[in-house]
C-alpha cells in the first residue's frame, strides 16, 4: 500500500531541478513508473517526493539524426523505442532487446531511462546500450555531465546519478555501416519475464565485438577482456564456442528464486556463443 | 435424443459485461459509510507470541477499531476446528493473520499497522511434510486430539499427522513375492497457488438489529454461512452471505479463507461495513495454497505385464492448518491408482502439518499430484519391461467389471478410458508412437523431441449427501428465472445450466435467464462450487425443478381446456392438447396465474422446485477404506509432444492432447475453454511453478514478478480436446464434471515426453531447463532426475 509523498509533475527543466535541488535527497524520479510504484508500494522505496519526468519536453525527443546519432528522452517509451525504424535499421540489439521488456502494457508505459536509472542487475535495455557505447546525459543546477554508460551503473540499484541530477536522455553514436547486432535473453517463461541472462552483441564493420551482458554479476557488464581476446582471432565458428566457454569466467551470477548461478552461468554461455556464432553467419539486421 | 439446446455453443450471458469491464466483483462494491480493513501477518512461521501491542495503533487519527486474538476465542473449522481467525497463542505459518486494523481507508489502516508491536518467542520450523512425520519433529498443534471434528477423520495427536487415510485390499506381501517385476520410485508435486485473477474479498456488516451480511468471492456462501454463524453464535438465518461475480477460484475461494476474519472485524464496528481485500502478495500466504505432495510406489508386475499389486504412500503438506487439506488426503488415495484394476492394494495417506501457509482445493483436489506420480511409475513400468507403453496401460486399464481401489464395480455408462487413450495416442502419432528415444528435427542435431501420455480418471470428492437446488419462477411473458446456489467464477456454469434448463423447460436459451449471484438468502442451498459438481448436480436439481414446472403447466392448462394433464405436453413455450396441438395456451398466458373469460382465476404463478442428494453414497470403512464414496468418474488421457534446447534446456511443448469421456457435453465451447483452461495451468506447475521458502519458512516468490505462471505465448502451437460422450445416466442429459480434468494428466504426459525425448526420468515438478541441463550433464540425482 502506498505511503504518503508529495507528487510533482514539472513543466520545464529548470522548475524540476530546482525541485531536485531543494529535495533530491528524499526524491525519486519518475518516468513510466513501472519499477518505483511497485517498490512504493511493497514499501521497499519510501520518497517524500516523487518527481515525474514526463511535462518536461526535452524528455519526451526520440530523434535519430544521420551523422550524429540517437537520442532518446528519459520520457520515451521502451515501445516507442522497440518501434522506431530507425533503430529497428541501425540498432537492431537495441530494438530486440526493448521487444523483450515485459509485456506490450507494460512497455507502453516503462521507459528506456528509467530501466537504466533502476539500474537493477537483470535491466534489458543495459546490454545494448553498453554494445553501442551510449552516453547517458545528466544535468542539474549547476551544469550538465555526459558519462558513457559503461561507467554509469556502481552497483545493485545503483548509479553516479547524484541526488540532485536528473537523466534528461541517452545518446548512441551512430553505428558504421555494416554493423551487426542482436540481443538473446533466456527467461523462465517464453512471455512476460525478467532474464535469467541478457546478452547484447555487436560486431562492427571493422569486424571488431562488443559483447556485454546482464543478470549476471552486480551490474550489467560490457566484457571488454573477451571482446579483445575474440578480435585477436580471425573469425571462425570455433571463435563462437571460444567464446562461450570463455564468457563464464567473467561473470560472478548469483542464485535468486529466478535461477541458480550454476544454471546462469551455463546458460550465459551458451547465449554469448549462439549470438557470436548468429553475428558471424552475418545474421543481426532486425528480424533476420 | 433430439435435443434443441444441449449440445449447441450457447453465448455466455455474462460475456459483454466481463469484456467491458462493467461485471461487478465484491472489490467494486462500495457500502454507505464503509471502513476499510488490513491485516498484520505473522513474519515468523513458527513461534509463541509473547506480547501483541496495538496501543500505538488505536491512537492513530482514522482508527476505528485495532483487533488480536485475544477478542475471538471460538475455534472454527469445517472438518477438524483447528484454527481461528487471528492467532491467538501460537503462529504457525508466515503470513498467519495476528492483528488487523479497521481505519477509514486502506491507507490509514496501513499505516496504523506499522504501529503495532509484536514479540515472538520462535520455534522451530518445518516445513516439509516427510519431516514432519517423523518422531520428534517440530510440534505444530500440541492439543491436536481435543479439536472437534466431522466423522471419518483420522487424526493422531502427539504427532503432526491431522488425517491418516488408508486402503487395505487382498494381500500384500504375498504378491510382492510372486511378482516377476518390481519397480519402486519417489515423485514429488510442490506447493503451488493458484493465482486467481480476482484477489478475495469479502466486506462484512452486522446491523443494528444483530444480523450479519457477508459480501464475498467466495465459492462456498453456504459454508461461510455455516461457519460464521457458529463462530459468532447468530442462527443461520442471521447470516446473510452475498456472492456476486468470482474472479476465479479454482478451489482456492472454496470452504472458507477470510470470510471468518472480515466477519469478525465486523463485530468490532457494528453497523458499518468493513471491506478487507488482499492484496495480490497476500493472495500467496494469507489464503489457501495448493497441492504439496510426495509419493511413493512401489508396484508388483507379473512377466505378462499384470500389475498384481501396489504400495503406495502419500505425503501430503497440510500447512499450519489441516482443516482444508483434509479430504484431499482421501481424494488423493482414493484415485491414486489411476484408472487401473490393481487387486492387491496397500495405501496410506497422510495428511501434515507444517509451516507453510495452508494447503486447499486446489483444481484436481488430489488427482494431478497422484497421477503425476502413477502415471510416471506406469511408464517406467514398461519401459523397464520392455512393453509398450500404451499397451501395457490397456493390459490393466479399469472397465465395465472391473473394481477401482475403492472396490466399487465399474459399469459401461461410467466412460471409456481406453477409447480416450487411443484416441490420443492417434491423434498425436499414429500407431508407431513410442518407437524409442527422441530425436531432432532434421538439420537441427542440439534439438530433441519426445511424445508421451497419461491417462486419469477423477471423482468428485464430496460429502455422502452433497445437496443442490435449484427454484424456476415462470415470467408473465413466459420465459424463466432460475435460481440456484452454484458461483459463476469464470466457469461458465450459469451458460451451461441455462441451456439444461432452458431444454427442459422447452424453451429458447434467450428465454431462461439464470440468477448472476447468490445470496444465500433467496438461492436455494447448495454444498459449494467445487468438484466440478455443479452442471451434474445443479443441473440435476434444475431437471426437477422444471419437470415440476411443466407438471403445473399441465394441471393448469388441463384446467382451462377440461381435459386430464396427462393428455397435454409442453414444447415451444406452450401447453398442447397432444391429439390436437393447435388447442395450445402459451407459458405467458398460464405463468402468473391464467383467468377464464369472467375473470375467474384458474390457476396461481408457477414456481417449480428441485433439490438433489447423490444417491446410495457411503462413508468408506475406516480401516480398509472400502465403500461407495465416489458418485461418478470422469475418464482421460493426456498426450504431449515436447520439444526440448539441448543447449540452454528450454522446454516448448508444441503439441497438447486431451480426450475426455465428460459424458454428454452440454456446450462444447465452454467445455473445449474449461480442459484447456485447466490444462494450462497444470502446464505452469509442470514447468516452472514453485512456491520457495526460505529455511525460516518465508516464501521467497510471493508476487507476480517472482511467481510466474503460463502467459499465451507458453501454450502449446497445437491444443486438441476431443470429446468422447459416453452418456452418464445419473448425470443431466448425461452429463458429467470436466471443470478441473484438464489438470490432472498434464503433468506426467509432459514428464513422459521429455523422458521419451532425453532418456531422463524426472521425478519432482517443476521439470525447469536448469534441470534438463544438469540431468544431461548426468548432475540429477534425487528426485531431480536420473538418466537411463
Amino acid at each position: 500500500m502506498l505511503g504518503n509523498f508529495d507528487y510533482v509533475k514539472p513543466k520545464t527543466l529548470t522548475e524540476a531541478l530546482e525541485y531536485l535541488d531543494r529535495h533530491g535527497p528524499e526524491s525519486k524520479l519518475m518516468a513510466g513508473g513501472t519499477d518505483l510504484l511497485v517498490l512504493v508500494r511493497r514499501n521497499l522505496a519510501m520518497p517524500a517526493h516523487l518527481v515525474d519526468v514526463k511535462g518536461i519536453a526535452e524528455t519526451g525527443r526520440l530523434e535519430f539524426i544521420p551523422g550524429q546519432g540517437l537520442f532518446i528522452g528519459a520520457s520515451v517509451t521502451v515501445n516507442e523505442v522497440a518501434g522506431s525504424e530507425a533503430v529497428k535499421e541501425r540498432y537492431p540489439a537495441l530494438a530486440q532487446a526493448a521487444g523483450s521488456l515485459a509485456s506490450h502494457q507494460l512497455r507502453n508505459r516503462a521507459t528506456l531511462v528509467g530501466n537504466i536509472c533502476n539500474a537493477s542487475p537483470g535491466a534489458d535495455l543495459a546490454p545494448p546500450l553498453l554494445v553501442f557505447e551510449a552516453v547517458v546525459h545528466m544535468v542539474s543546477l549547476l551544469g550538465s555531465r555526459m558519462v558513457p554508460v559503461a561507467e554509469f551503473f556502481t552497483g545493485v540499484k545503483k548509479t553516479v546519478l547524484r541526488p540532485e541530477e536528473m537523466v534528461i536522455g541517452v545518446s548512441l553514436p551512430e553505428p558504421p555501416p555494416g554493423d551487426r547486432s542482436l540481443y538473446l535473453k533466456q527467461a523462465r517463461i517464453k512471455g512476460h519475464d525478467l532474464g535469467i541472462v541478457g546478452v547484447a552483441a555487436r560486431l562492427t564493420g571493422e569486424k571488431r565485438f562488443c559483447l556485454a551482458m546482464s543478470a549476471v554479476a552486480p551490474t550489467p557488464i560490457r566484457l571488454f577482456q573477451l571482446e579483445q581476446t575474440l578480435n585477436a582471432q580471425p573469425l571462425s565458428p570455433a571463435l563462437a564456442e571460444r567464446a562461450g566457454e570463455e564468457a563464464r569466467r567473467w561473470i560472478h551470477p548469483i542464485s535468486d528464486v529466478r535461477s541458480s548461478a550454476e544454471y546462469r552461468t551455463h546458460v550465459a554461455g551458451v547465449l554469448v556463443k549462439r549470438a557470436v556464432a548468429r553475428l558471424i553467419s552475418g545474421e543481426g539486421t532486425y528480424d533476420a | 435424443m433430439n435435443f434443441k439446446v444441449i449440445g449447441t455453443e450457447a453465448p455466455r450471458p455474462d460475456g459483454r459485461e466481463k469484456v467491458t469491464g462493467a461485471a461487478v466483483f465484491v472489490a467494486d462494491l462500495r457500502m454507505p459509510g464503509m471502513l476499510h480493513a488490513r491485516v498484520l501477518r505473522s513474519g515468523q512461521a513458527h513461534a509463541r507470541l509473547r506480547r501483541v501491542d496495538v496501543s500505538r495503533a488505536q491512537a492513530l487519527d482514522g482508527v476505528k477499531a485495532v483487533v488480536t486474538g485475544a477478542r475471538f476465542q471460538r475455534p472454527f473449522g469445517i472438518c477438524i476446528t483447528d484454527q481461528f481467525p487471528l492467532a491467538r497463542d501460537k503462529v504457525r505459518f508466515a503470513g498467519e493473520p495476528v492483528a488487523a486494523v479497521i481505519a477509514v481507508s486502506e491507507q490509514v489502516a496501513d499505516e496504523a499497522l506499522k504501529l503495532i508491536e509484536v514479540e515472538y518467542d520462535p520455534l522451530p520450523v518445518v516445513l516439509d511434510p516427510r519431516e514432519a512425520i517423523r518422531p520428534g519433529a517440530p510440534l505444530l498443534h500440541e492439543d491436536l486430539g481435543s479439536y472437534a471434528r466431522v466423522a471419518g477423520i483420522n487424526p493422531c495427536p502427539g504427532t503432526n499427522i491431522f488425517h491418516h487415510f488408508k486402503i487395505r485390499r487382498g494381500e500384500l506381501e504375498e504378491t510382492f513375492h510372486r511378482a516377476d517385476h518390481v519397480v519402486d520410485r519417489e515423485y514429488e508435486f510442490p506447493s503451488v497457488h493458484h493465482v486467481q485473477l480476482e484477489p478475495h474479498g469479502a466486506i462484512a456488516r452486522l446491523s443494528p438489529g444483530g444480523d450479519l451480511t457477508v459480501w464475498s468471492s467466495s465459492q462456498a456462501p453456504f459454508v461461510v454461512r455455516h461457519t460464521v454463524s457458529r463462530l459468532l453464535g447468530l442462527p443461520a438465518s442471521k447470516v446473510r452471505v452475498v456472492v456476486p461475480y468470482v474472479g476465479g477460484g479454482f478451489g482456492g475461494k472454496s470452504d472458507v479463507t477470510i470470510e471468518p476474519l472480515a466477519a469478525c472485524l465486523a463485530t468490532a464496528v457494528p453497523g458499518r461495513a468493513v471491506r478487507l481485500v488482499l492484496a495480490r502478495e497476500e493472495m500467496f500466504d494469507g489464503t489457501v495454497i495448493g497441492r504439496g505432495l510426495y509419493a511413493r510406489y512401489r508396484t508388483a508386475v507379473t512377466r505378462e505385464g499384470r500389475i498384481i499389486g501396489e504400495e503406495i504412500l502419500l505425503t501430503l503438506n497440510g500447512g499450519g492448518y489441516g482443516d482444508y487439506a483434509v479430504n484431499i488426503v482421501g481424494g488423493a488415495a482414493a484415485s491414486a491408482t489411476g484408472p487401473y484394476e490393481i487387486p492387491n492394494l496397500k495405501i496410506d495417506a497422510y495428511g501434515l502439518y507444517t509451516n507453510t501457509p495452508p494447503t486447499g482445493a486446489c483444481r484436481g483436489y488430489g488427482h494431478p499430484e497422484v497421477h503425476w506420480a502413477c502415471e510416471r511409475q506406469r511408464e517406467i513400468i514398461a519401459r523397464e519391461m520392455g512393453i509398450d507403453p500404451v499397451e501395457f496401460r490397456l493390459r490393466n486399464i479399469l472397465g465395465p467389471g472391473k473394481s477401482n481401489a475403492l472396490g466399487q464395480i465399474m459399469e459401461e455408462d461410467h466412460g471409456r478410458v481406453d477409447l480416450c487413450i487411443r484416441k490420443v495416442v492417434e491423434d498425436l502419432a499414429g500407431p508407431r508412437y513410442f518407437a524409442g528415444r527422441g530425436h531432432g528435427p532434421g538439420g537441427r542435431p542440439a534439438v530433441r523431441r519426445g511424445k508421451g501420455i497419461a491417462a486419469f480418471m477423477k471423482a468428485p470428492v464430496m460429502p455422502t449427501n452433497a445437496q443442490s437446488g435449484a427454484i424456476i419462477r415462470l415470467n408473465e411473458d413466459g420465459g424463466a428465472t432460475v435460481s440456484v446456489g452454484a458461483v459463476e467464477m469464470g466457469q461458465g456454469t450459469y451458460t451451461a445450466l441455462g441451456q439444461i434448463a432452458a431444454e427442459a423447460l422447452r424453451l429458447p436459451v434467450e428465454m431462461v435467464r439464470v440468477v448472476p449471484f447468490v445470496d444465500t438468502e433467496v438461492s436455494p442451498y447448495e454444498w459449494q462450487t467445487v468438484a466440478s459438481h455443479t452442471t451434474w448436480a445443479v443441473g440435476n436439481a434444475i431437471l426437477m425443478a422444471a419437470a415440476d414446472v411443466l407438471d403445473q403447466l399441465k394441471v393448469a392448462a388441463g384446467a382451462a381446456f377440461g381435459v386430464s394433464p396427462e393428455e397435454l405436453e409442453a414444447g415451444e413455450g406452450k401447453i398442447f392438447l397432444r391429439e390436437a396441438p393447435v388447442v395450445s395456451l402459451p407459458y405467458s398466458r398460464l405463468a402468473l396465474g391464467c383467468t377464464r373469460s369472467d375473470g375467474s382465476a384458474v390457476n396461481r404463478p408457477v414456481i417449480g422446485r428441485g433439490t438433489f442428494v447423490p444417491s446410495g453414497l457411503t462413508y468408506p470403512d475406516p480401516e480398509t477404506g472400502q465403500g461407495n464414496p465416489a458418485a461418478d468418474w470422469t475418464f482421460g488421457c493426456q498426450g504431449a509432444e515436447v520439444e526440448v534446447d539441448l543447449r540452454t534446456g528450454e522446454i516448448t511443448v508444441l503439441k497438447l492432447v486431451t480426450a475426455i469421456d465428460a459424458g454428454r457435453i452440454i456446450n462444447p465451447l465452454l467445455a473445449r475453454g474449461q480442459v484447456l483452461g485447466a490444462a494450462a495451468q497444470a502446464l505452469g506447475s509442470t514447468l516452472f511453478e514453485k512456491l520457495i521458502y526460505s529455511e525460516a519458512g518465508i516464501m521467497r516468490n510471493r508476487s507476480l514478478t517472482d511467481y510466474k505462471i503460463p502467459g499465451p505465448e507458453d501454450m502449446p502451437l497445437q491444443t486438441r480436446v476431443i470429446f468422447v460422450e459416453t452418456p452418464e445416466k445419473t448425470g443431466p442429459y448425461g452429463a458429467r464434471g470436466l471443470g478441473e480434468h484438464g489438470t490432472v494428466g498434464v503433468p506426467p504426459a509432459i514428464g513422459n515426453a521429455l523422458a521419451n525425448a532425453l532418456g531422463a526420468d524426472f521425478y519432482a515438478l517443476p521439470i525447469t531447463a536448469a534441470d534438463v541441463i544438469r540431468a544431461l550433464k548426468g548432475k540429477g540425482g534425487g528426485l531431480r532426475a536420473q538418466t537411463f
